[in-house]
C-alpha cells in the first residue's frame, strides 16, 4: 500500500440548527485515507459516522475544518459547488438498496446516468450498450439484468447494483453507507467479498461506516471508533482488535454477540455494557463517554481528553491512558 | 428435567392466500418447548420464523393465512376453536421486534401498561395497579420508572422503549415468552443490555423462552436449545453450542461459515442464490437448489428430521448430511 493520501479530514465540526438549539454531529474530527485502503469508521447510531460520509461526498458542507482530496484539493463544500472531475471521483453506496434505486426505472435506464454523465464524449447506442455490460458484468450479474426493474430482483442484487451504479463513473473513493446492514448474512458475505474484490482489482479507497465490527475486522485496513460526534480511537485493524485501549472500544467489543468460543476468548471480560448514548444535544462535559465508562475519575467530567499516539500509529483519547 | 411441555405443535402447516395463488410458507412443522427451556430460532428474511411465533400466539390474522395443525397446545392449553384460541393468547407474552411501532404513540406509558393489567387482573384498586406497574418497571433494571409511567413512547429511546415491552410482557405473570427479534433495532451495547436482562428474567422466575432472530450470536448467547429454519421447515435442531460448533445441515453450515467473525479469518463466500418461491415450491429439498452437496434424490424426496448418532436431541433434515443414523 503506497502511503498516498486519498482524502485528509482536519478539524472537522458540523454543527445542525434544531428548535431545540443547536446540535454538535461532529466535533475534532482529523484522519487520513490513504490510496487503495479501506477505512472502516464504526460507531452506533447517533455518533456521527453517516454525517462524515455525507460531507465527504457533499451533501453539506462542514461548519467548519477542511477536507482535502488527494493532492491539495479542498472538497469542504457541497455537492454544486463541486467540479464535474470531483463528482466523478467520489462515489456513495447507501444502507438501503430497495429505497436508493428508482422503482419506476430500469436498471438499464438507471445505469446509464452516470456513463453518460460522466463520459467526455456523447456515446452511441451500441457503446452505450457495451459499457452497460461491463458495468453488470464487473458486479457479476447477468445481462438480461439490463431490462428488469429493481422490484423484480432481490436485495443483495440491488445491492450489487448500487455498487455498479457507483463503479459505472469510475471513482477513485467510495463511500460505503452501512452496505449491508439491510441484508441477510450469506448475502452480506456474498457483497462484502465482490467490494474487497473490485478494491483490489481497480485500487480504488473505501471509506466503510458500518456498526458491525466483525465486518470490519475481515474487511478495513484501519478503522476509527466514534462515540458522540468523537473519535476516541484509531489504529490499524490487528493491532486494535489485539488491544483496545478505550474503554468505550472495550464495553463495544465486550458486547458483540459471537458464535464461537475461539471469539468468546477475544473479547474483553473485565467490562460490561452500562447505560446509553446521550443525546447530542446535551452532551456531558468533559469527555463525553464519563457517564458510562467504570473507571471515570474527576478529571473526566471536567477536561476533554485529548487524543494520543499511544503506540505506533495507534491513537485514543482517555485520561487514563 | 421434568417432562412438562409449554409448548405442543404437531404437524403445523401455514398457507397464504394472495393475488396470484397460494403461498405454501410452512408445509408440516413439528416444534415441542418443555417448561423453563429457552430456545432459538433462526433463519434468513422470509423463512418463516415470525409465522411460527404468531401462529404459537394465536394471533396470525387468518385470512389471509391458512392454518392447519393436528395438535397445537400452549402451556396445557389446547388451541381449538374461539374459546381456545383466546385463552392461547391469554397465556402467552410477546415482545415484537421493534418497540417503536408496538407501543401506541398516543397513549401515555402508564395507560397502557395498567390497560393489561385492567384485563389480566380486573377489580383492583389503582394503587395496586401503580405498584405493580412500578414494580415491572424496576425489575427491567429503568431509571426513573416513575417518569417513564408518566410519558409517551416518543420521549423514551430504543433502548426504554423496548424495556417497557419486556415489562409489559412480565406483567402477564405467562409462563411462555415469545421475543420476536428483541434487539435489531437496538445498538450493540444495548442490545447486551436487553439479552443479559432477558435471560436473568426468564431464568430467575424459570419461564420458558423463544428467542427468534437472525442474529446468530443474540440466539448462542441466552438459548440452550435451537432452530434452524430454512424456507419454512426446520433443517435442524440441537443444544445450541454444540450445534454452532459443528453444524450438520449445509444450510447451517453455510450461514455459520458466512458470519464475519472476530478471529478475523476473511469471510466465506455466503450462500449463492434466494429463498425459492413459496408459490411454486420445489417437491423435494427446498434447499436444494442453492445446496453444494445436492444430487438427484435431494430433488425428489424431500428429507425428514433424523436423529444424529450419538447425540441425543440433536436432528437433521438433510440427505447427505454426516454422521446420520441410517436407517
Amino acid at each position: 500500500m503506497s502511503g498516498e493520501s486519498m482524502i485528509t479530514v482536519k478539524d472537522l465540526r458540523k454543527v445542525f440548527k434544531t428548535k431545540f438549539g443547536d446540535l454538535v454531529a461532529v466535533d475534532n474530527i482529523n484522519f487520513e485515507i490513504r490510496r487503495g485502503e479501506i477505512f472502516g469508521l464504526v460507531g452506533e447510531s447517533g455518533s456521527g459516522k453517516s454525517t462524515i460520509g455525507s460531507m465527504i461526498v457533499g451533501t453539506y458542507p462542514p461548519t467548519s475544518g477542511s477536507i482535502t482530496f488527494q493532492d491539495g484539493r479542498d472538497i469542504s463544500k457541497s455537492y454544486k459547488f463541486r467540479s464535474q472531475e470531483l463528482k466523478r471521483e467520489i462515489q456513495l453506496v447507501f444502507q438501503d438498496p430497495g429505497g436508493s434505486l428508482n422503482p419506476r426505472k430500469t436498471i438499464r435506464q438507471i445505469l446509464s446516468v452516470p456513463l453518460q454523465l460522466f463520459s467526455d464524449k456523447h456515446l452511441s447506442k451500441s457503446e452505450l450498450d457495451e459499457r452497460l455490460e461491463k458495468a453488470l458484468l464487473k458486479v457479476d450479474l447477468p445481462t438480461e439484468y439490463l431490462d428488469k426493474y429493481p422490484r423484480a430482483i432481490g436485495g443483495g442484487e440491488k445491492q450489487l447494483v448500487c455498487i455498479a451504479r457507483a463503479l459505472a463513473a469510475d471513482p477513485s473513493f467510495i463511500v460505503l453507507d452501512e452496505p449491508t446492514s439491510a441484508l441477510d448474512v450469506s448475502i452480506q458475505a456474498k457483497i462484502t467479498n465482490k467490494l474487497i474484490e473490485l478494491q483490489k482489482e481497480n485500487g480504488i479507497s473505501y471509506l466503510f461506516i458500518t456498526h458491525n465490527l466483525c465486518l470490519v475486522r475481515n474487511m478495513c485496513h484501519r478503522l476509527a471508533i466514534m462515540y458522540l460526534g468523537n473519535i476516541c480511537e484509531f489504529a490499524e485493524t490487528a493491532e486494535f482488535f489485539e488491544r483496545p485501549l478505550h474503554p468505550y472500544t472495550q464495553m463495544l467489543l465486550a458486547s458483540i454477540p459471537v458464535v464461537s468460543d475461539e471469539e468468546e476468548k477475544l473479547k474483553p471480560q473485565k467490562i460490561h455494557s452500562v447505560g446509553e448514548i446521550p443525546s447530542p444535544l446535551n452532551k456531558p462535559s468533559g469527555c463525553s463517554f464519563h457517564p458510562r465508562c467504570p473507571y471515570k475519575m474527576d478529571i473526566c467530567a471536567e477536561k476533554v481528553p485529548e487524543m494520543r499516539e499511544i503506540t505506533p500509529g495507534h491513537f485514543a483519547c482517555c485520561h487514563m491512558l | 428435567m421434568e417432562d412438562k411441555y409449554v409448548l405442543k405443535l404437531n404437524n403445523l402447516s401455514v398457507s397464504y392466500k394472495v393475488y396470484e395463488g397460494l403461498l405454501k410458507v410452512i408445509p408440516g412443522l413439528d416444534m415441542t418447548v418443555m417448561a423453563g427451556q429457552r430456545v432459538g430460532l433462526i433463519g434468513e428474511a422470509g423463512c418463516g420464523k415470525t409465522t411460527v411465533l404468531k401462529t404459537v400466539a394465536s394471533i396470525l390474522q387468518c385470512p389471509p393465512a391458512v392454518i392447519k395443525y393436528d395438535a397445537l397446545e400452549v402451556c396445557g392449553k389446547k388451541a381449538e376453536g374461539k374459546a381456545g384460541v383466546r385463552n392461547v393468547r391469554k397465556t402467552v407474552s410477546m415482545i415484537f421486534q421493534d418497540p417503536s411501532t408496538s407501543l401506541n404513540p398516543t397513549l401515555k406509558i402508564s395507560t397502557q401498561m395498567s390497560d393489561i393489567l385492567k384485563s389480566q387482573f380486573p377489580g383492583q384498586k389503582r394503587e395496586d395497579y401503580q405498584r405493580r406497574m412500578l414494580e415491572s418497571l424496576q425489575a427491567v433494571a429503568m431509571p426513573a420508572p416513575e417518569r417513564v409511567l408518566d410519558s409517551y413512547p416518543v420521549q423514551l429511546s430504543g433502548g426504554m422503549r423496548q424495556r417497557v415491552c419486556i415489562a409489559m410482557s412480565l406483567m402477564k405473570d405467562s409462563e411462555f415468552i415469545l421475543a420476536d427479534e428483541p434487539t435489531t433495532a437496538l445498538d450493540v451495547t444495548i442490545e447486551e443490555q436487553i439479552l443479559d436482562l432477558l435471560d436473568r428474567l426468564v431464568r430467575e422466575k424459570n419461564k420458558s423462552l423463544i428467542l427468534v432472530s437472525h442474529a446468530l450470536g443474540a440466539v448462542r448467547k441466552i438459548t440452550e436449545r435451537l432452530f434452524v429454519m430454512y424456507a419454512g421447515n426446520i433443517v435442524e435442531t440441537g443444544p445450541t453450542r454444540e450445534l454452532f460448533a459443528s453444524p450438520r445441515h449445509p444450510y447451517t453450515i453455510g450461514l455459520l461459515a458466512a458470519t464475519p467473525k472476530l478471529t478475523g479469518e476473511g469471510i466465506a463466500d455466503g450462500i449463492e442464490g434466494d429463498i425459492p418461491s413459496y408459490l411454486h415450491p420445489p417437491q423435494g429439498c427446498r434447499f436444494a437448489d442453492r445446496c453444494p452437496r445436492k444430487t438427484d434424490l435431494c430433488l425428489e424426496k424431500a428429507p425428514v428430521l433424523e436423529p444424529v448418532e450419538e447425540k441425543p436431541g440433536w436432528y437433521v433434515a438433510c440427505h447427505h448430511a454426516e454422521g446420520k443414523v441410517r436407517p
